[in-house]
């Protein structure tokens, strides 16, 4: 395993693909937009508190939790399916590419990828607060702060294994998009018909992929005070769970995923 | 040791077979063409020498080596174009090859050399994906050599190249033959094998028809030019002795393909019906004239028979 070469190479590729470029600025403006527009209007609002730091990081965080999906998932997913589009799995796999080499330097894509992301959301999103923060007065990022941050790098972290495994799977760009939000939007509909059944399956949503991965970016979970709030939509079905449980799964999920991909690369042909 | 040997390797793609039983193989310094129409297999077959498919069934082993571990560690040998040259369409030709000379261990100066090799050096920066097809072709050519492999492998190398450009790749042929470089060229374009391989393997439906020397193959069947009078008359007549195999006037000629290998019981037979030969000579025949008649023969005989005379003939 030539990890430094995988490396090199990828770089090579993501400084050049504008594509890659354009999704991350594309994704900082819109949390620019976002949360510039939602400090603005908390700031006109003389009955609302100003968006400050580190107060602000639970609707910062979890309100950029879906276009982080969005993005890292489409981003994650042409990483992979453009290798075999263009032949160029084809071609370094002739030059001395390995099969495991190949998924090894996808799989680093996918994590640089999620943690640039994020942390471009954070750091654009923290910009349009710091105007209302009074510096030095307190810490920036409380422990319960980091905690949110922690989860929701994980939740997006299993969204693009997912994301992985089925641009692995499908190989093409379009049909991989498609059964990506395909799969949430029936997961969806699915966990909402199987809770309302009065059997032992009404508990099977709430151990789903997506039901886990989202609720780890609920700020409820880790600011007991803010429990009311839910500023991305209702609430996951594995809101229920203790959040050790959710990190298992959620971290159970993302192994299965991974090594799902894995199994498919090294039993196909290229 | 042969560089690259097979032993019935069969490819199914679900019911339909891309390669049959195909076994052949190629010794160290052959420059060896792998000669077929369009959809018989050529492609699949390269695809299982370099590990991208896997074989349904058959053994194969490049240098000696055999397995997943020791065909991962040959292909460290091969350098090889694919049917469709594959490079980043947003990254410049010498980036493109920066990757590949990563994966190869090749340092940069190398890089330079092979751009300027086959002509791309001053185009280095432009996007792949600006390249036009027989530019493409080049920078495939000029990653398959990065590293100096022992063994280059071209699928269709002369696909989208003008003619100064297949002469360039004629060249770059000859001179790693020179070298002492085992190639394995696949192509339809028979002329083009014929003038640059030593060796050749016709392939039809997934199943060698023949391999041999190249000078065998052409010298398949006794062929031989006659001139006497009109030579539609001739070419009639010729086709009417029981022993000839086709008859085919070419100028003031006729080139007489014979089952026999008795070209003067033909003259006798021409002269019994009245027609006096003035010249009768040895045709040597095309790489084109010995392919088709190869695979008219398969085609006649059926088959299954025709892959059984392949493994026959296939040494």
């Amino acid at each position: 395993m030539r990890l430094g070469t995988l490396v090199r190479n990828e770089a090579i590729k993501v400084r050049h693909d504008r594509a890659f470029w354009i999704a991350l600025v594309g994704l900082a403006g819109l949390i620019a937009i976002a949360v510039g527009g939602t400090a603005h209007v908390l700031a006109r609002n003389p009955n609302a508190q100003p968006l400050s730091l580190p107060m602000g990081w639970p609707r910062i965080v979890a309100g950029a939790s879906a276009v982080l999906v969005l993005f890292i998932s489409v981003t994650v997913i042409l990483s992979v399916t453009n290798e075999f589009r263009w032949g160029t799995l084809r071609q370094h796999f002739v030059a001395g590419l390995s099969r495991d080499e190949f998924y090894v330097a996808k799989t680093l894509v996918l994590l640089a990828t999620v943690l640039l992301f994020f942390v471009t959301a954070v750091v654009v999103g923290g910009a349009f607060a710091l105007p209302y923060t009074s510096i030095g007065s307190a810490t920036l990022v409380r422990w319960n702060d980091a905690r949110l941050m922690a989860g929701s790098l994980l939740d997006l972290t299993g969204y693009a294994g997912l994301a992985f495994l089925i641009g692995v799977a499908l190989r093409r760009s379009g049909v991989a998009i498609g059964v990506f939000f395909l799969y949430l939007l029936l997961e969806q509909i699915v966990g909402d018909g199987l809770s309302k059944l009065d059997s032992i399956l009404h508990v099977v949503p709430r151990y789903l992929p997506s039901a886990v991965f989202g609720a780890l970016h609920r700020p409820a979970r880790y600011y007991p005070t803010l429990a009311h709030a839910s500023p991305s939509g209702p609430p996951s079905a594995a809101a229920v769970l203790p959040t050790g449980t959710v990190v298992a799964l959620a971290f159970a999920w993302l192994a299965a995923f991974l090594v799902a991909a894995y199994l498919i690369l090294r039993r196909r042909d290229l | 040791m042969p560089v690259i040997a097979t032993r019935g390797l069969t490819k199914r793609f679900g019911k339909t077979v891309a390669v049959d039983d195909l076994s052949l193989e190629v010794e160290v310094g052959q420059v060896f063409g792998f000669l077929g129409p369009n959809g018989s297999g050529k492609t699949t077959t390269i695809a299982m020498l370099l590990g991208l498919i896997r074989p349904s069934a058959g053994e194969l082993s490049m240098f000696g080596l055999t397995g997943r571990r020791g065909l991962h560690a040959a292909r460290q040998r091969i350098g090889a174009t694919l049917d469709i040259p594959s490079f980043y369409p947003f990254l410049g030709g010498h980036d493109n090859l920066r990757i590949v000379a990563n994966l190869r261990g090749v340092e940069g100066p190398a890089i330079e050399r092979a751009l300027r090799n086959v002509g791309l050096f001053e185009r280095r920066r432009d996007r792949f994906g600006a390249y036009s097809l027989g530019m493409k072709q080049r920078l495939a050519i000029a990653a398959a050599l990065l590293g100096d492999p022992e063994l280059v492998v071209l699928d269709e190398p002369m696909n989208g190249l003008d003619p100064e450009g297949m002469q360039e790749v004629r060249d770059l042929l000859a001179s790693l033959a020179a070298g002492g470089k085992t190639i394995f060229l696949s192509s339809h374009l028979l002329h083009e094998v014929e003038r640059s391989c030593t060796h050749a393997a016709i392939v039809r439906h997934g199943r060698i028809v023949r391999q041999a020397a190249m000078d065998d193959l052409l010298a398949s069947g006794v062929a031989v030019r006659i001139v006497a009078g009109d030579p539609e008359a001739l070419r009639a007549a010729a086709l009417e002795y029981p022993d000839s195999e086709s008859a085919e006037v070419r100028g003031d000629g006729v080139i007489v393909r014979l089952r026999s290998d008795d070209p003067g019981a033909l003259n006798r037979y021409l002269a019994g019906r009245g027609i006096y030969v003035s010249v009768l000579t040895p045709h040597r025949s095309t790489l084109e004239e010995a392919f088709i008649g190869l695979t008219r023969s398969a085609e006649e005989v059926g088959d299954g028979q025709a892959g059984d005379a392949a493994g026959e003939e296939a040494p």
